[in-house]
């Protein structure tokens, strides 16, 4: 019995021992952590999310990496919950050395991680864009998260702007899933926003997270027959509502978040015809010239092409935390978060072309969004480019 | 818009009904909740999706050949699991547990398999809507309603005028009795099985052409088990009452007291009910089986 106890404790010493070497072999590397939905019903963002990192860590290691030292990401799955969030940041953190995370863009699961980046001190580079990730309540700011995209109270009240002033609509309704809080702090905004600006919201409903049926709230809003409807739901439970307000006949324009551009919304609603005239509001115009080559890179490296925006987040992120250790001099957290927080006019693929960080909100300033249409045949056209 | 409301709610009532009666004919006979159930109804929904696109059959055929497949996976299922149990003198504790695993495994290979993505079919079956005066009904919730009917039809045919079925009933009343007098007792479960598989893949892939397919379509099998707890445990009668007033009023709640906590006002309306009269709304009094 004694000798076996020995044993085991033997071969943990080695294993222990074996580690260490590991993690001192380590040394001249930089570990960045980057938490993303690699498994579920978001897998293919994830996944393409990742995809947009490792290719700017490529690129960045190719060119002689930071400060003279490679950088390493260290990708995990939060498997779509909160909890599995902070569970993989404490793991990259504590085990792996990350010295900075990237991730997420689900507003839940950065809500959840938010306390614990702050106890444990390693800054994160998201794009949850509900505004309590940074700041949990007025005047406070998470010291250690930074959102790298329009907020959702900004990106809310742009698509409400577009449906008042381009779109001339008087009347709206919104239909927002309350286990979501990207869903509804963004309609929050637009309901705020359009009653604020002359027009009118005539139903704002909440529908349980996990639905599927949509028939007896969206029926309530044909009964108030309003100019357009807003959903910023996730694309598949956005695709079932306006699949399912067509077959009640309803003829509103529907106006969307950020996920209403990838094919699992057209694949939910049914059909090209079904999501035709939908708008939605998206950072990046896939067709924009300035983007061309970066497609091709992309492309070229994985074999299929950049089909949503997650891709822009992971390569964006990296290059903005490239330029924050720049700016630290030094690969370690506190410093990165200093910097990060006094980002200033670094280059992106995003928006207009470039980010730069409120101080006191951790959230870009200015930073744009297109509005984009579904036509029959199936494409994305952009519409106009809008600042908050 | 209180008549559009209660065609709405009929529409998911009638889809929980055929639910709650495959669930109901399981229970009727072996007085166990089988949750296996659920994968049949993912199973019927990705067989029918995969036959349609994949052969690039017509809808309906590729619905009548994932029937027949979700079938023969339910019997299956209880070869291996029930069967065997039952041979060792496991109490029901043992096979309501593994019909859950059975459950939760088939859900997780199809969240594997399909990335967790949600799909649609190939071609369109049964889409757009017809009008009736200012009333809205989509093909789809029409045919459902109208394919629920027929099952059950044929249900009842085959319950009460078949050889089979009157072997059925005989042993939901005791199987040790249908024993004794020298009724193959493992064929019989094995054809209720069969018969509520086919139901759950019927429902599953309706589930698919109305809303979408996605592999946690499967957790409509929850709702089958509250119809038929409402409506009375193993009365079929009772199943599709119950499924139908579910529907009604979680439809109702939504509309007319608050969506947000329809579902929280809807079990809050059940456990009344229960309260009232815990025997279900069809049920009688009964006792322990198995």
């Amino acid at each position: 019995m004694l000798r076996r106890a020995a044993s085991i404790l033997a071969i943990s010493a080695l294993v222990l021992l074996v580690a260490g070497m590991g993690i001192s072999a380590q040394a001249d590397v930089i570990v960045i952590g980057e938490i993303a939905a690699l498994t579920g019903p978001t897998a293919q963002q994830g996944l393409q999310e990742r995809n947009g990192a490792v290719l700017a860590v490529e690129e960045i290691n190719a060119a002689g990496g930071v400060l003279g030292k490679q950088i390493k990401l260290i990708t995990y799955d939060f498997k779509g919950q909160p909890a599995e969030g902070v569970s993989v940041y404490r793991k990259l953190v504590q085990q792996d050395k990350a010295v900075v995370i990237v991730g997420t863009n689900f507003s839940n699961v950065n809500l959840a991680m938010a306390p614990v980046a702050e106890q444990l001190k390693v800054p994160v580079l998201s794009n949850a864009m509900e505004p309590a990730v940074t700041t949990p309540e007025p005047g406070k700011v998470n010291k250690y998260h930074f959102l790298a995209q329009p907020s959702s109270i900004e990106q809310g009240a742009i698509v409400a702007r577009y449906a008042l002033d381009e779109l001339k609509f008087k009347t709206a309704a919104c239909l927002v899933n309350k286990g979501n809080s990207f869903a509804t702090s963004q309609a929050e905004a637009f309901r705020d926003y359009f009653n604020a600006n002359g027009g009118k919201v005539l139903d704002y409903i909440e529908v349980p997270a996990g639905a599927v049926d949509f028939k007896a709230q969206l029926t309530k809003i044909k009964a108030s027959n309003p100019d357009c409807i807003y959903i910023p739901q996730y694309a598949q439970e956005a695709g079932l509502q306006v699949k399912q307000a067509r077959e009640l006949g309803i003829t509103a324009v529907v106006l969307g978040a950020n996920t209403l551009g990838v094919p699992p919304f057209v694949e939910a609603a049914g059909s090209n015809a079904i999501v035709a005239g939908t708008y939605f509001i998206n950072n990046v115009h896939f067709g924009d010239p300035r983007l061309a080559d970066f497609m091709a890179r992309y492309e070229k490296r994985y074999g299929e092409p950049v089909i949503t925006t997650n891709v822009f987040f992971g390569y964006d992120n990296v290059y903005i935390i490239k330029a924050a250790i720049e700016k630290a001099g030094v690969a370690e957290p506190e410093a990165i978060r200093t910097a990060l927080e006094n980002t200033k006019d670094v280059k992106i693929l995003q928006g207009a072309g470039t980010i730069t960080l409120d101080p006191n909100t951790h959230r870009p300033v200015d930073m744009p969004a297109w509005i984009f249409k579904w036509e029959a045949d199936g494409t994305t056209v952009p519409m106009t480019l809008m600042y908050p | 818009m209180l008549f559009q409301q209660i065609v709405n709610g009929i529409s998911v009532g009638s889809m929980y009904a055929l639910l709650a009666v495959g669930f109901s004919l399981v229970y009727n006979i072996l007085g166990i909740a089988n949750f296996s159930h659920g994968a049949m109804i993912a199973l019927g929904a990705f067989f029918s999706y995969w036959i349609a696109r994949y052969l690039a059959v017509p809808v309906p055929v590729a619905i009548l050949a994932s029937i027949a497949f979700t079938g023969l996976s339910s019997a299956l299922v209880e070869l291996v699991t029930l069967r065997i149990l039952r041979k060792r003198g496991q109490g029901s504790l043992y096979f309501f547990i593994a019909s859950l695993t059975v459950f939760n495994l088939v859900t997780a290979v199809l969240v594997y398999i399909s990335r967790g993505n949600i799909v649609s079919y190939p071609r369109a079956f049964l889409s757009g809507t017809f009008t009736i005066g200012n009333l809205y009904i989509p093909w789809i919730d029409a045919g459902m309603l109208l394919i629920s009917i027929v099952c059950l039809a044929v249900l009842s045919y085959v319950m009460f005028k078949t050889r089979f079925g009157l072997a059925v009933r005989a042993a939901s009343f005791s199987i040790k009795a249908a024993q004794l007098m020298g009724m193959d007792i493992d064929a019989i479960i094995q054809g209720v099985f069969f018969v509520s598989g086919t139901l759950a893949g019927v429902t599953g892939a309706l589930l698919g052409v109305k809303y979408a397919v996605y592999p946690y379509i499967g957790n409509f099998v929850y709702m089958a088990l509250f119809a038929c707890v409402v409506g009375g445990l193993g009365n079929l009668t009772g199943a599709v009452l119950g499924g139908l007033l579910i529907g009604l009023l979680e439809t109702l709640v939504s509309a007319y007291i608050s969506s947000a906590i329809s579902p929280a006002l809807t079990f809050a309306f059940l456990v009344v009910i229960l309260l009232l009269r815990p025997q279900g709304l069809a049920g009688r009094a009964t006792e322990e089986k198995i």
